[in-house]
């Protein structure tokens, strides 16, 4: 009998002890204020290094993270030294060019922070060489009711050390500009996500959507790595009556952006991409941010780029 | 003047108790030794052995006891129902019993025949005196749950479930909610062998884990050993879970429907030929129409979707008695789950259509022979079969308005594998003290788990898919030692396993004790060292079919652990109530984890070996307490783990000790039964566990030319969900049809206070347009809020 009273009494405890529901706040664990090197090291152009500060991964986003009057030093091939001038925003500049080929270290000295240096990084030795062909008015793979062209590039591979590498479509309007293309399924068709990363930036002010990839994932020589561009955008012409009518305005050139990029950029579009979103969460964990910043986070990354307008 | 209190009388008959069993245990070595003269227990013996019977069903019945007088020594009956005990010359009789069964005595033993068929008939009450509550052997670390137990237990959707109800043992942690993977003792589930009928089952969920495969209406016992391993069992570093199979009605036809919100199933048993030939097959399928609970989304635009998901399992098994002393089994296991997810849209008289599938399952068939050989040896042969293969396809076809199909691109990624067994193993009973098992097993393991089809042309590298074939040769010694109130469970079992140009041989001791003491105390201990020839690469612990099995390599060699325990054990048997404390610590080596980074599509490759974290080790400790009535009208068992599992990887948390996801510090669960009457029964069960661990972000950046803020993640699993909890209730009435069948309606309340208990935590941001500030944002998803249950089973 006693042994029933106490399942009984266990039974109602749990029952009253259960019922007190209550909201559960998450203490995040914050590791501190740490510096925050960005640079695209890109090859013949100026330098120019932005520093911020860590922040909390809780409430509002700071409006403004950038660190002034830090010391911003980069060192090129360990031997020389130069200092970077602030602008007083948070971005540290020098007038010197990056040389193609040459290998950097970016260091920030910041009172109140720990000293943050970046890992040495290669600026690809040369721009990337390849031709490309246009094939008008295909039919797309993607999205097919909107008018598509096909550029292929053909790379030389011979002339290709580097191993990473970005292409990117901007489609200029007469308002706006906007990066609308999809890979050809005819030649990048391998899901590895080791091969190719997404990357999303807002470099010359607008939004750009860039792809990165590894030179090991092309197609073999003589194929083409082909890209289905988006030559017109669906509008909204609400002049005539309030329901709208649909009309298709074209753009009036595509900017392509072909680069040899240093792995670490590839490595922190990678990064981003495997951070698990939404219902991710019940099968994936968070993956490690990506830094080469020792003592702090962010990303020091080099380029060597062309950029050609393509008239459509 | 010295006063003996109660306690210095209990010493004192602690200490005459060491003395006597040091003595007894050296004997016994000596005996090992071929000292045959230092018996000092039997001068004159008599061998009774024989099986024993469900005498309703014929079935043969595991785990009854066999004893005499109030001697320590007796018997307990194996997986084929035999014992053979060797007694004092003369003894009055005979006791053979088993719980919920009125026990059987035998007298006159010398003029019985050979060998024994002993019938046991249910009692008369057996509503009130079933065993609802977990069974512990003598020796620590080994757990069996009767399927009466498992079917009473209130359950996700209603839907009994074997592996959830070993959930609620102490020393096992489940996953996440409402899935069916378990976390022995610090372990992970790939880690636990699961046998059905001595067939192992590579993954062992339905419904992407949600439950297990196994068809309650088709086992006879399920026993859980999570230390103190036999040696014949091998292979599983965490637990060895060991299922059987009913035989089949032997007496009469028999059958069962049960209809449930997720399936229905049917089993049917019967005599082929009387008391001599059975069968019993039994099925499941999914709930007809359980896809349309997944709404096709469709559009007068042209274009829609379509869900479907299907699952069924089927178990068979034949056995048939060629003789008094020899008899065949044939066991079959089959069951599959298939999910397909389609798209289409309509296009200027072009129909394209995308289409993604998953499919997963497994087979098993095993063909055993046993035979008593004499009145103290039994011995059984077994062939054994088992293959897991899962699928995962996407395609792309285009139609135009005459339907000819324009296009079609397929890509197939397909893992298996696949187990050829054969055992033989000798039980021999040369003493009324000591019981010896001794066999081998040969398992050719055919691993295919990258195996790519697809008519688009790749530019990576393809995955090759030429078979991987290992060879498991394992050779073991078991013996099992009673003298007086000492039990020592002592075996070695010996592994040598070839794969590809690597060759791995490993000896596993293992030893099991158990101290019997006055006032129905028990002390008990356990040593075991088991190793794993076999890892699986999973993108999540869910069970889906995304996952391979792959051979321990050169640079994977096979994961190692080594486990101690030590616990103490005290019956009330006025109460039938159990009272067990048991503490362990395991020490494990050359575990394998993800690097960070990589998924598991990234691990698709022959070089997975090359870039999974390995070298891993892990440390595990833990106090475990059961509190069990096995009887009565109110009975149950209320279970509390404290334990501690972390790991190491020189990649991962620079070095240092992480903890397990899964690593639960407090587990607590009460489950009860209570018989109002003869027809109705109320049940309750209650889980507490503290909640898994997840990694946070310990920081938020903001990168040059990027939109959004980063999260900075911390060290893997810094941090932890709240606790989990619920509460689930049922009833069940018995009930009799017209035709006088026995039927059961049972229904009830998963999670019947409705907590939000937490599945994860998704971070993001939110805001940052039309003047709003951009905020992070943490969202709390859970899964199953408080979800009815209704079913009913009938049988004939």
């Amino acid at each position: 009998m006693k042994f029933q009273q106490l399942f009984l009494s266990l039974l109602i405890l749990h029952l009253i002890s259960a019922c007190q529901e209550r909201e559960v706040e998450l203490e995040l664990p914050y590791s501190g204020d740490r510096l925050v090197i960005s640079c695209n090291l890109k090859a013949s152009e100026p330098v120019k290094v932005e520093v911020s500060q860590t922040f909390r991964p809780l409430g509002i986003v700071p409006s403004n993270t950038r660190v002034s009057g830090a010391t911003v030093s980069l060192t090129k091939n360990n031997q020389t030294t130069i200092v970077l001038s602030p602008d007083g925003k948070g971005s540290y500049l020098s007038d010197t060019v990056v040389e193609a080929g040459a290998e950097y270290v970016v260091q920030v000295i910041m009172k109140g922070f720990p000293s943050a240096e970046s890992l040495p990084v290669k600026v690809p030795d040369a721009k990337p060489d390849f031709s490309y062909k246009i094939r008008k008015n295909v039919k797309g793979q993607n999205n097919p009711n909107i008018p598509q062209d096909l550029v292929s590039l053909y790379f030389s591979d011979d002339k290709m050390p580097e191993k990473y590498h970005l292409v990117s479509f901007s489609m200029h309007y007469e308002r706006e500009a906007r990066s609308s293309y999809w890979t050809s399924d005819d030649s990048f068709t391998s899901t590895e996500e080791s091969c190719f990363a997404g990357f999303s930036d807002r470099s010359g002010g607008s939004s750009n959507e860039l792809f990165l990839f590894r030179n090991e994932c092309m197609p073999k020589p003589g194929n083409p790595v082909s890209f289905s561009l988006e030559v017109a955008a669906g509008r909204l012409d609400t002049s005539n009556n309030s329901i709208g009518q649909f009309f298709l305005e074209y753009a009036d050139k595509a900017r392509m952006r072909v680069a040899n990029i240093s792995q670490e950029w590839f490595m922190l579009a990678q990064s981003e991409n495997r951070q698990p979103k939404g219902v991710d969460h019940f099968v994936q964990a968070p993956q490690e941010t990506y830094t080469n910043v020792k003592n702090g986070y962010g990303v020091v990354y080099a380029s060597n780029e062309t950029s050609i307008d393509i008239d459509l | 003047m010295v006063l003996f209190t109660p306690q210095m009388k209990l010493q004192s008959i602690l200490i005459f108790s060491v003395a006597s069993d040091i003595r007894l245990f050296a004997c016994t070595i000596l005996l090992g030794m071929g000292l045959q003269n230092c018996n000092p227990v039997f001068a004159q013996q008599t061998t009774v052995s024989g099986v024993v019977k469900d005498a309703a069903t014929g079935e043969l019945m595991i785990g009854a006891n066999v004893s005499y007088g109030n001697s320590p020594y007796g018997a307990v009956t194996n997986q084929y129902g035999f014992f053979s005990v060797t007694l004092p010359s003369n003894p009055d009789s005979l006791k053979i019993s088993y719980v919920g069964y009125q026990p059987f005595f035998l007298t006159d033993l010398n003029s019985q025949s050979f060998p024994l068929v002993v019938s046991l008939s249910a009692s008369q009450t057996l509503n009130e005196i079933v065993v609802k509550a977990p069974i512990e052997e003598k020796v620590a670390g080994r757990i069996t749950l009767s399927i009466a137990q498992i079917k009473s237990i209130p359950a996700l959707l209603g839907e009994a479930d074997v592996l959830k109800a070993l959930g609620l043992i102490p020393g096992v942690a489940t996953g996440n909610e409402g899935t069916a993977g378990l976390y022995v003792r610090g372990g992970t589930p790939d880690q636990n062998l699961i046998l059905l009928d001595e067939a192992p089952v590579y993954n062992a969920t339905h419904l992407g884990g949600f439950f297990s495969v196994f068809n309650p209406n088709s086992l006879k016992s399920v026993s859980l050993y999570k230390g103190a391993f036999p040696a014949r069992f091998g292979g599983g570093l965490s637990s060895i879970i060991d299922l059987t199979m009913k035989d089949g009605n032997k007496k009469k036809f028999a059958g069962e429907i049960g209809l449930g919100l997720l399936n229905q199933n049917l089993t049917l048993e019967g005599p082929i030929i009387k008391d001599k030939a059975s069968f019993i097959v039994s099925g499941r399928i999914s709930t007809l129409g359980l896809s349309s609970l997944i709404k096709p989304k469709a559009s007068k635009m042209g274009s829609g979707e379509y869900f479907s998901y299907r699952f069924y399992d089927f178990n068979a098994k034949f056995n048939y008695q060629l003789s008094k002393t020899d008899q065949l089994y044939l066991s079959l296991y089959n069951g599959y789950d298939y999910f397909k997810n389609s798209e289409w849209q309509n296009i200027r008289g072009i129909r394209e259509g995308t289409g993604t599938g998953l499919s997963w399952g497994n087979t098993t068939a095993t063909a055993r022979y046993s035979k008593i050989i004499s009145d103290q040896l039994f011995g059984r042969a077994a062939l054994i079969y088992s293959n897991y293969d899962s699928s995962f396809k996407t395609d792309f076809n285009q139609y135009n308005e005459e339907e000819e199909r324009l296009d079609k691109f397929y890509r197939n990624t397909n893992t298996k594998v696949r187990d050829y067994t054969f055992k033989l193993q000798l039980e021999h009973f040369p003493a009324p003290w000591l019981t010896l098992k001794y066999g081998t097993d040969v398992t050719v393991h055919s691993f295919r788990p990258f195996r790519l089809q697809s008519n688009y042309q790749l530019s990576g590298e393809l995955p090759k898919s030429e078979p991987i074939i290992g060879i498991q040769t394992d050779a073991y010694v078991e013996t099992s030692t009673t003298l007086r109130r000492f039990q020592a469970d002592v075996g070695l079992r010996y592994s040598v396993y070839q794969v590809k140009k690597s060759h791995f041989q490993y000896p596993e001791p293992r030893v099991g004790l158990s101290w019997s003491l006055p006032q129905n105390w028990a002390l008990r201990g356990s040593y075991s060292v088991m190793n794993q020839y076999v890892h699986l690469l999973s993108n999540n612990g869910l069970g889906l079919s995304a996952d391979a099995w792959v051979p321990s390599t050169g640079k994977v060699p096979p994961a190692n652990a080594r486990q101690f325990s030590l616990g103490a054990y005290k019956s009330f048997p006025k109460a039938n109530v159990d009272i067990s404390v048991e503490m362990y610590e395991k020490k494990l080596k050359r575990l394998i984890d993800y690097p960070d980074g990589l998924g598991f599509s990234g691990l698709l490759a022959d070089s997975w070996d090359d870039k999974v974290e390995k070298n891993g080790l892990g440390r595990v400790k833990g106090l475990e307490v059961m509190i069990a009535r096995k009887v009565g009208k109110l009975n149950g068992w209320i279970s509390y783990t404290l334990s501690k599992s972390e790991r190491r990887f020189e990649n991962i948390n620079d070095t240092k000790w992480f903890p397990l996801k899964y690593d639960r510090r407090h587990n607590l669960s009460i489950t009860w039964n209570f018989e109002l009457g003869t027809r109705w029964r109320l049940s309750s069960n209650f889980v507490y566990q503290t909640g898994h661990a997840i990694t946070l972000p310990i920081a938020a950046i903001q990168i040059q030319d990027q939109l959004y803020p980063q999260l900075v993640y911390g060290d893997r699993n810094n941090g932890r969900l709240p606790a989990y909890h619920r509460l689930d209730l049922g009833v069940t009435r018995s009930l009799v049809t017209k035709r006088d069948r026995q039927a059961k309606l049972n229904f009830g309340l998963y999670n019947a206070y409705n907590r939000a208990n937490p599945l994860y935590y998704d971070f993001g941001t939110s805001g940052g347009f039309n003047g709003t500030p951009l905020e992070f944002t943490s969202t709390q998803s859970s899964l199953f809020p408080i979800l009815p249950y209704i079913s009913y089973s009938i049988k004939f």
